[in-house]
């Protein structure tokens, strides 16, 4: 059996109101209001401060994130009564734990007034959870059955095949790398630490004291690795544009180029800006969005993989295999 | 459809030997090992520095010579950064449409406003602080003053006297760093710093609120008032160097000699350019 509407609508819900909260997440930073509430569960004390000022971005994304937790939660619930495979379950699990650990650092952040490290630690997990309910919604949806059942009959090249997954799987992996350097740029402030771009102080590569620099590191960092990422990305989806008969693997190129693109720009355009919060925070959003098209590109080149070895007989579209309830 | 009776507990308390961990626990395990580091990174980051002991040598002089003079700032004084204050009705109420944010002070004949000068070398000994403590106001949605100064050990006393929400968030450095909610008029805190240092306050509610502790730790210091006049007095006769302190401006420094009953006269200079002023970067605060 398939999931129903019901598990495929909530699913989908529940990784978009995720993808809102990193949002949310990316306004607190980008308009400095990390610390707008100095206390933590608590707001001044209180369930509901007035939101006025940097409180509006703080209490809202405590606000918004404590929705998200509980729908994350209740959707083990409806993964667990709607007919999804156990691996299905284990992420929905996996997404509950990995939220909570998320709402216990970002208390942490505000208590000990926003170190670095685990800022960006929580800037960084935030985009696990993205891609665990994003990697939910995907295997519950009408596109997870189709594929599922198409993939046994795809004729494709399996070495063409085997290169563009692990190309994939390296172009999702460096994305999140980026992620993660992008998030210890914002919460160290080097966000302008190179105040040029495309060169870097009117070079391609600083020189001698300007690397002693608050923040120059860092920010460099960035940028230099976004350009492995544009080649990793590059690669992956002229690759996945090539596997030919593989449901989708068109439009998923196609969009993860468009976003590669969009993501470039916003880096240059936060620069040019000198950090517009509208274009920060839009750089953070679109980077979860190329992850997770990274991230899905890989579940599903993997399913394909997965498929098209197995006998024919063990070939069960996930929705109807082994169900997690009785 | 329910929870099976023993697929999903399964999950949880069947053990495993690591050998037969699946790919997805031992992606799972490179997943979450990045953020370990962070925490243990974070963990092993320098403390906050502890409470000193006090201060032991001997005790610091004071004498009867006085150091003035008069801080000016030549050319075009650098136009202030302004903002509107809708996102708080409190605060739009009491500076409606563009308000300046008063980083340049400047005054008749470009006399400079909010110039910290401290002697930063030729004192000897150590001075006690006085109990009297110094006040920092939240007022009208700004700091006041916006440039303060006071002794190691002084007591600070941050009041607020808005309707509004704010919170003081000082981002010390040497010190201990704290945020303080101050949720209704009349709320008080008192701090002291035992370090010396400039350390930066700001209101995360209202971002624009901005002000600047100096932490001296001996009572050789002033700050400027509109006129951009100051008298740093009671100093023992001797020779010393006294730093001029702008939050925009790169600092200056200057050596008098002078002696007792004496006054020594400096007038000190900042330059307006757009090499030595930029409105968007703020001098680095510094000890």
């Amino acid at each position: 059996m398939k999931p129903g509407k019901f598990v495929r609508v909530s699913t989908r819900t529940v990784a978009v109101s995720v993808f809102l909260l990193l949002v949310a997440g990316a306004l607190v930073t980008s308009t400095g209001s990390g610390l707008a509430v100095p206390d933590w569960p608590l707001s001044y004390g209180k369930l509901m401060p007035p939101m006025v000022g940097g409180i509006l971005y703080e209490h809202g994304h405590r606000l918004i994130a404590a929705t998200v937790a509980t729908m994350v939660g209740l959707q083990i619930l409806v993964l667990g009564f709607g007919r999804t495979d156990r691996i299905t379950f284990r992420l929905g699990l996996a997404a509950f734990g990995t939220i909570l650990g998320q709402a216990v650092l970002g208390g942490m952040t505000v208590l000990f007034l926003l170190p670095p490290a685990v800022s960006s630690a929580h800037a960084g997990l935030a985009q696990i959870v993205f891609a665990l309910t994003a990697t939910i919604a995907l295997r519950t949806s009408r596109f997870w059955g189709r594929f599922s059942e198409q993939a046994p009959r795809i004729a494709v090249d399996r070495a063409h095949l085997a290169r563009a997954s692990r190309l994939a799987l390296l172009a999702a992996g460096a994305s999140y790398v980026q992620i993660l350097l992008g998030a210890i740029v914002r919460h160290t402030g080097a966000g302008l630490a190179i105040p040029d771009w495309p060169l870097s102080f009117g070079k391609i590569v600083p020189t001698g004291s300007e690397w002693a620099a608050s923040g120059v590191l860092a920010h460099f960092a960035h940028r230099a690795f976004a350009w492995v990422v544009v080649a990793l990305v590059v690669a992956a989806a002229l690759a996945i544009r090539k596997l030919e008969g593989v449901p989708g693997s068109g439009p998923l190129s196609t969009l993860w180029l468009v976003l590669l693109a969009v993501q470039v720009t916003l880096g240059a355009t936060s620069v040019w800006t000198a950090k517009a919060v509208a274009i920060t925070s839009a750089h953070l959003a679109v980077g979860g969005l190329l992850w997770i098209t990274g991230v899905l590109a890989a579940v599903l080149l993997a399913r394909i993989r997965e498929l098209s070895t197995a006998p024919a007989k063990a070939v069960v579209p996930a929705g109807d295999a082994a169900p997690a309830t009785a | 459809m329910g929870f099976g009776a023993g697929r999903v507990p399964r999950l949880v308390f069947r053990k495993k030997s690591r050998m037969q961990s699946p790919p997805s626990s031992r992606a799972g395990r490179a997943v979450f090992a990045p953020f370990a580091l962070l925490l243990v990174l974070a963990a092993c980051s320098p403390k906050s520095p502890e409470a000193p002991k006090a201060p032991a040598g001997p005790p610091g002089r004071l004498g009867t010579a006085v150091v003035s003079g008069r801080v000016s700032l030549t050319g075009a004084p650098p136009a202030n950064e302004t903002v509107t204050m809708t996102t708080d009705p409190f605060c739009a109420g009491h500076n409606p449409g563009e308000t300046e944010l008063p980083a340049y002070v400047v005054g008749a004949d470009g006399a400079l406003g909010n110039v910290l000068l401290r002697v930063t070398e030729g004192v000897t000994g150590v001075y006690a602080a006085p109990a009297e403590a110094k006040q920092l106001d939240q007022k009208g949605c700004a700091y006041s003053p916006r440039v303060l100064a006071l002794m190691t050990g002084q007591p600070l006393d941050i009041v607020s006297s808005d309707a509004t929400l704010h919170n003081v968030h000082a981002a010390a450095k040497e010190n201990k760093a704290f945020n303080l909610g101050m949720p209704a008029p009349g709320t008080r805190y008192t701090r002291t710093f035992e370090k010396p240092e400039i350390v930066p306050f700001k209101c995360d509610v209202h971002p624009w609120m901005r002000a600047w502790v100096a932490v001296v730790p001996h009572p050789f210091f002033a700050v400027t008032g509109p006129d951009g006049l100051y008298e740093i007095r009671g100093l023992p006769a001797g020779r010393y160097t006294i730093e001029a302190w702008h939050e925009k401006l790169p600092a200056q420094t200057f050596t008098v000699t002078v002696a007792d009953g004496e006054t020594a006269s400096h007038d000190v200079t900042f330059v307006s350019s757009a090499s030595s002023a930029s409105p968007a970067s703020p001098a680095s605060p510094h000890t």
